[in-house]
């Protein structure tokens, strides 16, 4: 009977035990196969075969990493200062960061777009947006370098942005959160904002030969929320494509009032007729106030220009322009399969996505298929415009990518996971869960006209538990997939720089040729550049005092520098006198109340430093550099204001009165 | 002392050699492969008999901080003396 008892209780106590593990969520750790390790591995020494671009969200940063590995190869400043490289720290490099608001060094880079030829990647340059004060960036792949940064008069939170045309004759911007134009008065009650309020699209256009951005025009639309875009491509070129949402035009509590409707629109803007427009001088020239920066690796720094006009065409006024057709659930992504004939909307509440056709929205068009106006802009009917939908995908559908076989792969933020569905007969074939809460996901060359398909990435939102803990925050979670079999497989978990928003995957070919080993000493125009150890100086004009130096392995010149004095600004103009791969110099001075120089081999630049003591000041080469780097130093004298200490600079002359006695 | 008069062929090898020569003035005489765990690709120096070539430059860079004087084609006499 005891042993009964016990044997009663054992059972019970190890049924409860079983019961807990089976309720336990299942371990990530089991959705991994075993030759993942072999798919990721890249032999020491050895090359990636993708370059991976990808977003730093609110860090204001691009980053690159290789894949299959997830090793991350270069964080680049964008909308940010990089204290590691002196970006928007040195002279040179702080008009970048220039708005009309003034130097604003932050932002938040949302989405990445490589430039296209022929709706493929070329691997000139990536383009990124800044969502809060709206800019957008172009990134050359020369240097990995931030070129160019163009700031959008009359937005408010540059989200539908920098999408871009198959042969990059546009990149868009459209604005999130619509504001009153730039020149009517801002100033009026919040909630007048269906009177008051507008949306205005910017369309970019970029340079073939240097990348040179320039607005070339705006559209100026009903007061809603321009969530996300894509170029039409193919059948679809000469189209655009925006989500958008808070149509009910809600000036408070959107999360409420912006959900009201069980549809939204996604807006198709005919372009090229918007260009004829333009063309025929129907645009309504608008005084605004914008800035343009620009970067070049000939002076090597940047210039800030401040511009004051662009023009406007007010869509309601063009009645064959924009129109809209209705997408459940305040829509989120609206991405254009690889042969343009698709068009997928992806509710953020919805249990299903819909698939619009090209094909069919013309056809809309051409029969005049409207259930309506909204703001003077055309509605067509729903079922007019719809392929068919994706039934049962799963909760929350964000964003779509294509691959090479005809297959779409959508993330889904709520149900946690990526569903692979087939875009003729829009069945679902596969799901595989991400960790946690996926919001963009890429496929290698995913949103081209010829997707590479084998990779993709899932961005996710939640990390979680995915790596060591490192206190209330964590960094970011991405997660590699193995896409070239019928079943998606996890390869790969890798942490990334803030929160990753959309990315790129390009062939690393199409990149790593045009890479610039450095800059030519002949080609550097900067007008404090030194030819030359010989051609260092030391120049005073009133209390600026310009320092001409040189750094090569390994000493500065000049390093011994006397006769400043409290009250002057110093500039130290830094020649990185080196012609060789990988031997850049840095430049830091005790006190400076800014940061460091990066400089590269053939480069100048320069740091400001205003001495608020009077002492003996170290400076020296922050780089690591040749085996005597830690000699590679020097000193500034500071003496008081209006002193008349002599202004002596040299290298190598500068010895104790006796020893030079002894010399001679 | 008898004079022979060179034969035809060895006249013709004479020329061929003298032109042979030719062009050791446009390829390198000596040629120095240099090792470093910093350069996996090597480093080459090249001597012409009018000049210096090949990565120069950086074996200057490299010389210069270890307290070598750097190499210029101007200070060696003998590149001027060669024919071209």
């Amino acid at each position: 009977m005891k042993n009964y008892k016990l044997f009663t209780a054992t059972v019970f106590a190890f049924s409860l035990l079983l019961g807990f593990t089976a309720c336990k969520p299942k371990n990530a750790g089991s959705a991994v196969s075993s030759d993942a390790a072999s798919k990721v591995y890249v032999a020491p020494g050895k090359y990636d075969e993708f370059y991976n671009f990808v977003s730093g969200g609110f860090s204001g940063q691009l980053s690159a990493y290789g894949l299959p590995s997830g090793r991350l190869l270069r964080v680049i400043p964008v909308f940010s200062v990089d204290p590691e490289k002196g970006w928007g720290f040195s002279e040179e490099t702080k008009p970048m960061l220039n708005t009309s608001h003034g130097f604003v060094p932050w932002d938040d880079l949302h989405h990445v777009q490589m430039s296209k030829t022929n709706g493929e990647y070329d691997g000139k340059w990536v383009f990124g947006n800044a969502n809060n004060t709206p800019r957008v960036a172009r990134i050359d792949l020369k240097t990995f370098r931030t070129a160019e940064i163009i700031e959008l008069p009359n937005s408010g939170g540059n989200h539908s942005s920098p999408f871009i045309t198959e042969n990059t004759e546009y990149i868009v911007a459209g604005t999130r959160f619509s504001i009153p134009p730039d020149d009517k008065n801002g100033d009026v009650p919040i909630n007048t904002y269906k009177q008051n309020f507008k949306g205005t699209i910017s369309f970019i256009s970029v340079s073939k030969a240097d990348g040179s951005m320039d607005i070339s025009f705006q559209l100026q639309c009903p007061g809603v929320n321009f969530d996300l875009s894509r170029a039409g491509k193919g059948v679809s070129h000469g189209w655009f494509f925006f989500s958008t949402y808070n149509t009910e035009q809600a000036n408070t509590l959107l999360e409420v009032n912006a959900s009201q409707k069980d549809k939204d629109f996604i807006m198709a803007v005919n372009w090229k007729k918007a260009e004829e427009y333009i063309k025929a001088g129907k645009g309504r020239k608008q005084s605004v106030k914008y800035a343009h920066n620009k970067y070049s690796d000939v002076t090597h720094s940047a210039t800030s220009v401040i511009k004051t006009e662009v023009t406007v065409l007010d869509v309601k006024d063009f009645k064959d322009l924009c129109y809209f057709f209705p997408c459940p659930k305040s829509p989120h992504g609206c991405d254009v399969s690889p042969t343009g004939e698709y068009i997928v909307g992806s509710g953020k509440l919805a249990a299903l996505i819909p698939v619009f056709s090209f094909d069919k929205l013309q056809k809309a068009i051409a029969a005049k298929d409207y259930i309506g106006e909204f703001d003077g802009i055309p509605i067509l009917k729903y079922e007019s415009v719809l392929y068919g939908e994706v039934k049962k995908p799963g909760l929350g559908p964000l964003h779509t990518e294509f691959d090479n076989k005809g297959f779409a792969y959508t993330s889904m933020f709520v149900s946690s996971e990526v569903v692979k569905w087939n875009i003729k007969d829009l069945k679902v074939v596969d799901r595989v869960p991400t960790y946690y809460s996926v919001g963009h996901l890429t496929v290698a060359g995913g949103d081209t006209k010829a997707p590479y398909g084998k990779y993709m990435v899932a961005y996710n939102k939640i990390t979680k538990d995915r790596f060591l803990p490192t206190g209330p925050e964590l960094s970011q979670s991405a997660q590699l997939y193995d896409i070239s079999g019928d079943k998606m497989q996890l390869l790969l978990d890798f942490p990334t720089i803030g929160e990753p928003h959309y990315a790129q995957i390009i062939p690393a070919d199409l990149v790593k040729a045009n890479s610039i080993k450095f800059f030519k000493m002949e080609e550097n125009k900067n007008p404090y550049f030194s030819n030359g150890e010989a051609a260092t100086k030391v120049v005073r004009e009133g209390n600026k005092v310009h320092v001409y130096m040189t750094a090569i392995r390994s000493h500065l010149t000049p390093d011994n520098i006397e006769g400043i004095r409290i009250g002057d600004e110093v500039y130290f103009h830094v020649t990185n006198l080196e012609q060789d791969w990988d031997v850049p110099h840095g430049f830091a001075i005790k006190g400076a109340d800014n940061g460091e120089l990066l400089v590269m081999p053939g480069e100048t630049q320069t740091l400001k430093w205003v001495p608020n003591r009077v002492g003996m000041f170290p400076m020296y080469c922050t780089d690591f550099c040749s085996a005597l780097h830690q000699e590679m130093s020097g000193y500034v004298r500071v003496s008081p204001a209006g002193s008349n200490t002599p202004l002596l600079f040299s290298t190598g002359k500068n010895y104790p009165v006796s020893d030079t006695a002894q010399k001679k | 002392m008898k004079h022979e008069k060179l034969r035809i062929w060895i006249r013709l090898l004479l020329v061929i050699c003298g032109l042979a020569l030719i062009p050791v003035l446009f390829v390198p005489m000596w040629r120095i492969d240099l090792v470093a765990p910093q350069y996996p690709e090597g480093l080459m120096l090249l001597i012409y008999p009018d000049k210096l070539a090949g990565n120069v430059d950086i074996i200057n860079g490299l010389n210069h901080y270890i307290g070598m004087k750097t190499l210029h084609t101007e200070d060696f006499i003998e590149f001027t003396i060669c024919p071209i």
